[in-house]
Formats: C-alpha cells, sequence, structure tokens
C-alpha cells in the first residue's frame, strides 16, 4: 500500500514534469483514525475517518505554484498539477525557489506499531471509558469536561523532479483530557492535560487523566497571592509555551531572514544560562514527530541547537538554506494540504541537578506556574498572562493554588538568568523538557 | 448528491441519520518581506455521516462521492453508536422539534471571489505587503495574506430536512513589525467577511488596511509599558467582540452547560450592567457581511437570533437539536461542522453587544481617567467566564482627552463581573473579529462585536 501511494507521487512527478513544470514535487498522505470523545462526564460520540491528501509544488522560471486536492482520483490529481503549473505561471519569480537533491537515510525504529494499527472502534472506546474512569476515581468531585483517545494509522510518501522517492508508514494514538471540580457551588477553573505515544503498550492515557484530576482537585480551595517580585518555577507544560516556543521562533531561518528573530547574529554566543543545552532530534526512536524525512524528502539528523547556553544553530528548510548558502537542517515541516513551512521535531532539554523538590526548598517566595494562559510575543520576548491552576511559594514550601495571578517578563532576559533546570523531567507530545526557575519574575495578584 | 445521500440514510436502521456532502474550494496566499511564501489552490471534498441509534451517536467521514463508500462509512457510525450506546450512562432522548430547511440557501454576495483571478488577489497582496514596508525604514518585516473559503454543501436527514449551501468567505491580514535596538513591535490590521471581494473591501481598501497596520506599529514602537492595577477603560468593537464569544458565548453553549459551565444555574438571574443585552445570531444584524453570518446550520435547522443576555438578565443558551430537547427549549441553529469530516457540535456564529446611544467621542469626554483599549490580539476563558486578553493598544484618557500609548496591555477578570460595570455603550456598531477563528476541537468562522463599551477592569503589563 506505501508503494502505491509512491507510485502515485511518481506518476505525477513525470506528468508535471511532460507538462512544462521545471521543477516538481509530490508529497501524499492517507490515514484512517478512529476517535472516541468525551464530554460531560460521559462517552461524547465516537469518530472514523478515512483520509487522504496529495500537495503538488512546482517551480516553473524559479517561480512557485502549488495545489493540493484530498483524492487519489486520477482526474482531480491530474487537474491539481495543470492548476499548479497555472498559478507559477502568473507568480513572482525567486531565484531562491527550488527543491531537494536525494539523499541517503537511515531507519527509524519505533515509527509503526501493529497494535495502534489493528485497534478496532471497540479497543478505542475501551480505552476511552478507561480515561474517564481513572480520572473519575480519584475524587468524586472531578467533572470531566470533555478530551479524546484517538488512533491514527498512516502512511506518506514524497517523490521529486531530482529522484527524491522516499516513503514510510506510521502510527500515534492520541489522547487528552479536560476537567473541573465542583464542590457545592464552588467550580475550579478547567484545566487539562495531553500526550501521545506510537505504540499502545505506552498509552499513558490513565497517568495523565489521574494527575489531571489531582491538580483541578488541588484548585478547588484557590489563594490570593499579594503582587511581589519573586521567583518563578516554569513547569515543563508552562514551559512549553513560554520559554521554549520562542526559543524554536527565533531559531527558525526564515524569521531570522525576515529580521524578527533576536538570535540571528547569536551564533556562537551566549544567548542563556550555561544550565541551558536544547536539542531537536527526529531520530529518536519511537518518538512522537520522528520520521526519516521531512516534508521535502530531506533526511532528518539530530541537531544540537543550544549547548551550555551557547546558540549553535538554526533550522533550515531548502528555500532558507539556498538563501544562506548552506544545506538544509531537514526542518521542511507541513501536511500535503500546503507548502512547506519550518518547525521543530522533537524537542529535548537537557536535566539539571537539583531535584524539584529542592528547588522549592530555595524559594522564599514565588510561584510554581502549571500552566500559562496569555501572550508571549516570540519577536520581543514579552510575556504577560495569568498562571492557571498555579501554586504559591513561600519560605520553601508549596502553598495553596492562586487565582488570577498574572506574570510578567521578558523571555529572553529570563533565559541568561535562569537559576535552576530540575533533575525531573517530563515527556510531552515530541517535548522532553524539566522545570525550570528564575528569579526576580513581576507577579501581580488579582 | 441530494438522492445519494438520501439512499445513504435509507439504508440505516437508526433513529436519525444524516449525510452531507461538502466540496470546499480555497485560496491562501501568503507573502512576507517581498517573497511569495505561498500561494495554495486546495479542493477538499468528501461526505459526514451521523448516525443515532440506542441513544447514543456515531459518525464516519469518508473523501469519496462514491455511494458505496458513503455507505459503508454510514455502516461503521451506526456500528460506533451501538458500541458506545453500551458504555454511556445517560442517553440521547431524542431531537426537539425545529425550524427544518428545505431549499436552496445562498450567502449574499458582492463580487463573486470565483470572478477575480487568482493573479489579481496575488497582486493585491504583493502590493499591500510592499506598502507597509515602504512606510517607513524603521519597518524591518511585513507579512500579508489572503485567505478563502467557498463552500458547497448538500443536507439530507432522516426527517425530512434538506439543503444545498452556497457560502464563501474571504479574509485579508496584514502586519507590520519595527524594530528599535533590540525592541520588536508588531501592528496588525485584519478583515473577514461573508461574502465577496467588494463586502471584504467594503470598510477599508487593502493598501488602507496595509497602512493603517503599518503606521500602528510606528505609534506603538513610541508607547510605554503600562501598570497593572483595576481601571476604567473603553473597550473598541472587536474587543467587545472577543468578551461576547469567548468570555460570555462558550459558557452559554447548552454541552458546556450541560457539563456544568457557570452559566448553568444563571438562566433568569442578573448577570450584567442593564445596559447589556447579549446576541448570537446567523444574521449579521446592523452592519452586513459579518464573517460568521450562517443561514442554515449542520442539523438542517434555519438559524435565528438568540438573545443570551437581554437587558443584564441571562435568558437562553446556544443549542443544537439534543440540547434544545434536554433543556425543553427551541433549537437555535448553533450546530455548526467546519469540514466533511467534522461532526456538528454547538459553535457561536455572530456574537455581539447591541449597541448603545452615547457617541464615541462623548465617551472620550465623560471619562476622567481610564483608557481606550484597542485591537484584540488573542484570549483564553475558562469554563466559569473568567478570561485574559491581550490589547494591541491601550491609550490613556486623562480628563477627557486621550494622551499617552501603551503596548504588552491585558485585561483579565470574569466576564459576568466585568459587565456588570458597563455605564455606558456607543451607538457605533462595528463586527471586527471576522479574520479569526475559534477552535473547539475543530475550527468554525465566527464574528464578534458591538459598540464601544466603558466598563472596569484589572489592566496588566510588563
Amino acid at each position: 500500500m506505501v508503494d502505491e501511494l509512491l507510485d502515485t507521487c511518481e506518476y505525477l512527478v513525470k506528468l508535471g514534469s511532460r507538462l512544462g513544470a521545471d521543477e516538481i514535487e509530490v508529497f501524499a498522505a492517507q490515514q484512517g483514525s478512529i476517535e472516541v470523545g468525551l464530554e460531560n462526564n460521559e462517552m461524547k460520540m465516537g469518530k472514523r475517518s478515512v483520509s487522504s491528501a496529495v500537495g503538488i509544488r512546482v517551480f516553473r522560471n524559479r517561480s512557485l505554484g502549488f495545489a493540493s486536492v484530498n483524492s487519489l482520483s486520477k482526474d482531480r490529481l491530474d487537474r491539481a498539477v495543470r492548476g499548479a503549473i497555472a498559478l507559477a505561471k502568473n507568480a513572482p519569480t525567486d531565484i531562491n525557489n527550488g527543491l531537494p537533491h536525494s539523499k541517503d537515510f537511515g531507519f527509524i525504529p519505533g515509527l509503526f506499531d501493529d497494535d495502534i494499527a489493528e485497534a478496532t472502534e471497540e479497543d478505542v472506546i475501551e480505552r476511552a471509558v478507561r480515561m474517564l474512569a481513572s480520572a473519575k476515581g480519584v475524587d468524586e468531585r472531578i467533572s470531566v469536561d470533555g478530551g479524546k483517545f484517538e488512533t491514527t494509522v498512516g502512511k506518506k510518501a514524497i517523490a521529486n523532479s531530482y529522484g527524491i522517492e522516499s516513503a514510510e508508514g506510521f502510527t500515534a494514538a492520541f489522547y487528552d483530557i479536560g476537567a473541573h471540580a465542583v464542590e457545592g457551588g464552588n467550580v475550579s477553573s478547567v484545566d487539562y492535560r495531553f500526550d501521545g505515544t506510537r505504540a499502545m503498550r505506552d498509552d499513558s492515557s490513565e497517568e495523565v487523566a489521574a494527575e489531571l484530576a489531582e491538580a483541578v482537585i488541588e484548585s478547588l480551595a484557590t489563594k490570593k497571592m499579594d503582587s511581589c517580585t519573586g521567583s518563578v518555577i516554569f513547569s515543563p507544560l508552562s514551559a512549553i509555551e513560554v520559554l521554549i516556543s520562542p526559543i524554536l521562533f527565533s531559531i527558525d531561518s526564515d524569521n531570522i531572514q525576515k529580521g524578527v528573530s533576536r538570535f540571528g547574529d547569536k551564533i556562537g554566543k551566549q544567548v542563556a544560562s550555561p544550565m541551558l543545552s536544547l536539542m531537536d532530534d527526529a531520530t529518536i526512536p519511537a518518538g512522537l514527530s520522528s520520521s526519516t524525512f521531512d516534508r521535502e524528502g530531506v533526511p532528518h539528523a539530530p541537531l544540537n541547537v543550544i549547548g551550555d547556553g551557547v546558540l549553535n544553530a538554526f533550522f533550515y528548510d531548502s528555500y532558507t538554506a539556498r538563501k544562506e548558502g548552506v544545506e538544509s537542517t531537514g526542518h521542511a515541516s507541513g501536511t500535503p494540504r500546503s507548502v512547506p513551512s519550518i518547525d521543530a521535531t522533537n524537542i529535548r532539554v537537557k536535566h539539571g541537578r537539583k531535584s524539584l523538590e529542592d528547588i522549592i526548598a530555595g524559594v522564599s517566595r514565588g510561584i510554581l506556574v502549571q500552566r500559562f494562559s496569555g501572550r508571549v510575543d516570540p519577536v520581543s520576548g514579552d510575556f504577560s498572562g495569568v498562571a492557571k491552576g498555579s501554586k504559591m511559594i513561600e519560605k520553601g514550601a508549596l502553598q495553596g493554588v492562586v487565582r488570577e495571578t498574572m506574570i510578567t517578563g521578558n523571555v529572553y532576559d529570563i533565559l541568561t538568568r535562569l537559576t535552576d533546570l530540575s533533575k525531573e523531567t517530563k515527556k510531552l507530545l515530541d517535548y522532553q523538557l524539566p522545570y525550570f526557575a528564575v528569579d526576580d519574575v513581576s507577579i501581580t495578584g488579582g | 448528491m441530494l438522492e445519494e445521500l438520501r439512499k445513504v440514510i435509507e439504508s440505516l436502521d437508526c433513529t436519525y441519520a444524516d449525510a452531507r456532502y461538502q466540496i470546499r474550494d480555497s485560496i491562501t496566499i501568503s507573502v512576507a518581506k517581498g517573497e511569495l511564501e505561498e500561494v495554495n489552490s486546495s479542493q477538499t471534498s468528501g461526505a459526514g455521516i451521523r448516525v443515532l441509534k440506542n441513544g447514543s451517536w456515531g459518525f464516519a467521514s469518508v473523501n469519496s462521492p462514491d455511494i458505496e463508500k458513503m455507505m459503508e462509512a454510514a455502516k461503521s457510525a451506526e456500528r460506533i453508536a451501538v458500541l458506545t450506546s453500551k458504555v454511556r450512562k445517560s442517553k440521547c432522548e431524542g431531537l426537539a422539534d425545529a425550524d427544518l430547511a428545505k431549499g436552496i440557501y445562498k450567502t449574499p454576495v458582492r463580487g463573486r471571489l470565483e470572478d477575480i483571478s487568482t493573479e489579481e488577489k496575488m497582486k493585491v497582496v504583493v502590493e499591500a505587503e510592499k506598502r507597509m514596508r515602504s512606510i517607513a525604514d524603521r519597518i524591518v518585516s511585513a507579512r500579508c495574506s489572503y485567505n478563502e473559503i467557498i463552500d458547497h454543501k448538500y443536507f439530507a436527514s432522516s426527517d425530512g430536512a434538506w439543503f444545498e449551501l452556497y457560502d464563501s468567505k474571504p479574509e485579508f491580514r496584514t502586519a507590520a513589525v519595527c524594530m528599535s535596538g533590540s525592541e520588536a513591535v508588531v501592528g496588525m490590521e485584519a478583515i473577514g467577511v461573508s461574502g465577496g471581494w467588494k463586502d471584504l473591501f467594503a470598510k477599508k481598501d487593502s493598501l488602507q488596511t496595509a497602512e493603517l497596520a503599518a503606521r500602528k506599529a510606528i505609534k506603538l514602537l513610541e508607547a510605554s509599558h503600562i501598570k497593572g492595577g483595576r481601571e476604567t477603560v473603553i473597550l473598541d468593537p472587536g474587543l467587545v467582540g472577543l468578551i461576547s464569544h469567548e468570555a460570555v458565548g462558550h459558557t452559554v453553549e447548552a454541552d458546556f452547560v450541560r457539563s456544568g459551565s457557570v452559566a448553568k444555574d444563571l438562566l433568569g438571574k442578573k448577570v450584567a450592567s442593564g445596559l447589556v443585552t447579549l446576541v448570537d445570531s446567523g444574521m449579521s444584524e446592523h452592519v452586513p457581511g459579518a464573517a460568521g453570518t450562517l443561514l442554515v446550520d449542520d442539523e438542517g435547522v434555519i438559524t435565528r437570533r438568540v438573545e443570551l443576555i437581554k437587558d443584564g438578565i441571562m435568558v437562553g443558551y446556544l443549542h443544537d437539536r439534543e440540547t434544545a430537547k434536554f433543556f425543553g427549549a427551541k433549537p437555535t441553529g448553533n450546530a455548526r461542522a467546519f469540514g466533511y469530516s467534522d461532526e456538528p457540535i454547538i459553535r457561536m456564529r455572530n456574537t455581539y453587544i447591541e449597541p448603545g446611544d452615547w457617541k464615541l467621542d462623548d465617551l472620550i469626554k465623560d471619562t476622567k481617567h481610564g483608557y481606550l483599549l484597542t485591537g484584540a490580539l488573542n484570549g483564553e476563558a475558562d469554563a466559569n467566564a473568567e478570561f485574559m486578553f491581550a490589547i494591541q493598544v491601550a491609550q490613556e484618557i486623562k480628563g477627557g482627552e486621550l494622551g499617552k500609548l501603551f503596548r504588552g496591555v491585558t485585561i483579565s477578570g470574569s466576564a459576568f463581573e466585568v459587565l456588570s460595570t458597563v455605564d455606558a455603550i456607543s451607538r457605533e456598531f462595528q463586527w471586527d473579529m471576522g479574520s479569526g477563528y475559534c477552535g473547539k476541537g475543530q475550527l468554525a468562522k465566527v464574528d464578534g462585536g458591538g459598540g464601544y463599551l466603558r466598563c472596569k477592569t484589572l489592566l496588566g503589563g510588563s
């Protein structure tokens, strides 16, 4: 079946070349999924879907044209190839346009799991039932608002006019759950958790549900926190949004070339505390963003982005790489539905030496931010938002959950002032992160 | 296609079923810093079939117009309904009667998008992006994009509803980035409507929009950061729409109400100032072209204007046919599915606060100290109506006069507490949320608006 999809790609590459495309790339994906939702403490509607998508990118006189269809029917695909070529006739020329050439790549284990591939509607319903029971089992005050358990089995294939021909099968299960707690007239904030896996044996949905339930029960009794300048410990979940996403924005070569990255001229320079080492690696066995090749058919390789606080590398796709006369790092990303864009794969931050408990013990006044709801401007680094489900820290001990407490600051400043990274790390989808601690952050009580 | 959909439904043994076939043509054009980042012409089509059996729902979708494949999907939906019915405690007790569609519906369009060539659309985007960068050297980067969704939908249900719907929703976005030393500031302007090319640029054309974004970025460069605190503010129509949608609207979606949202016990109670009448509507009241306009929903229910808060009292929820039955209410036409592979769920359409009598100028003059807040950036709100929104520009009002500019400002609070402090609403009604999407497991094109509204809220900054 993977071969059939690749055959379709190769056929369309030949067709486009014959019809006048100077360069053509066809990326196709086909997948089936089963999803069972949770809503209002119940099973929600179950869903099954069969889908496919083919994206055709052509260059003519270095001008771009792109078309996509969600069908493998020959008529519609032929029309899409012609449509993409017609768009390229009218588009502005860009000398950096072009497709990558073929390269060898290795095999990444763990991307396909028979248990997920063969899961039936009954199997998925059972896992959703267990996830719901796990949350409700923690405490009767838990009310599950929503969530889902979903399995996907699919394949993707890519071919281009420079001889790239690759295909790969994959599976994944994703689960998420949102809940609040109710005690009399007291309703807690809604919180949520999520994760996913490549293999059913690593399904952690019940643990995720129980962890959420414990957190929302704690957030029933909220305290008011007085405004102060204090220490902030970011959980892995809040760190993704506040600290990691601006870094990923700033090492994206597209943002650098557009002049909106703070890291444009910082290669070889200290951009963060020497504690911080960050890797991007799409070759991790069974990683949720692991894959042998990227959206353009370029092989993936591990990339040491920040080592001991020093910036080492940026993310490139073929276009941005050609502009600077460097090689693509294999960070072209996206679905067949649109042209490739640059994105991270599996992100890992090296853990620190102290345990979370010891880090908390060293805080005289501050907050452990569980989840962040607000704005992070990746260009300036300014962030401002509400710490959700977060706990006050006083004299080295965790106090209760605080309500309506805002934290504000600048990410790029904070990164250079990190005081600790925890020994413990947590996996969340394609991230593996420790807790991040920093002093002197503005905390505004509600 | 309607005949095929009816055959698919008839092949099932169930309480209720509906089938949709949707053909979506979309074009995306995106230019940044003089480079064409994307020109994408995409077609998506397929069928989504929903089945109610043994008090439980099943849904399946397939990317094919082939009747055999649609029947196969329908059987899968029926099987899922039966399987989930075994583990569900509460059952769907049936569907409320509704004004069911039987006919062909077309969103009003001025200047069909299909009649404007992709080349012309590309030119508009390229020139708008160029204009932003030409305004000042300090604008180091700019981005402009155009997106259109043209839907043609067929629908049939086992209780006799049927329709064909033609809908068209274009969007135009601009963003200009300024740098001053290491400080970067973004100015944004965006428009989104239901309608055609002329509707999209009815208020201001593409170049005017681009210039506004660029000038906003330059102005913001001079802006300072604000000190936090509880303040009197005047919200612009976009922010009024955002608070109505995010902080109030979601809490009154009947599926959330059933899950215990804060609105559960608020029906008939005073939740806002008597000046506030908050509405969600499938029509585009006051000003045409609101992006969330929907003539008939994805259960075949003809949409209507729904008052959620009337003169400060909560008076209604947003329903699909199942929740309407459960609450003993009339369906409101809020069951929406974004793509063929999405099942219909309760979504808002155009959500707004009815305008008042004030003129904005008088409202400013009447304010001793406060801030005029303009340009919603993003936001989040909880089931308990607590919200946090980021604002592009805050302008201080001192003794009735506009003064200093601030950026990096957020507002937060409980929507009902904030709406209870409303003491004036202006008559200048606008829709200003149409370039965005609402996410609830799937996307929905929505809009929001109102007049300028004065209230008190917690202002945050850095």
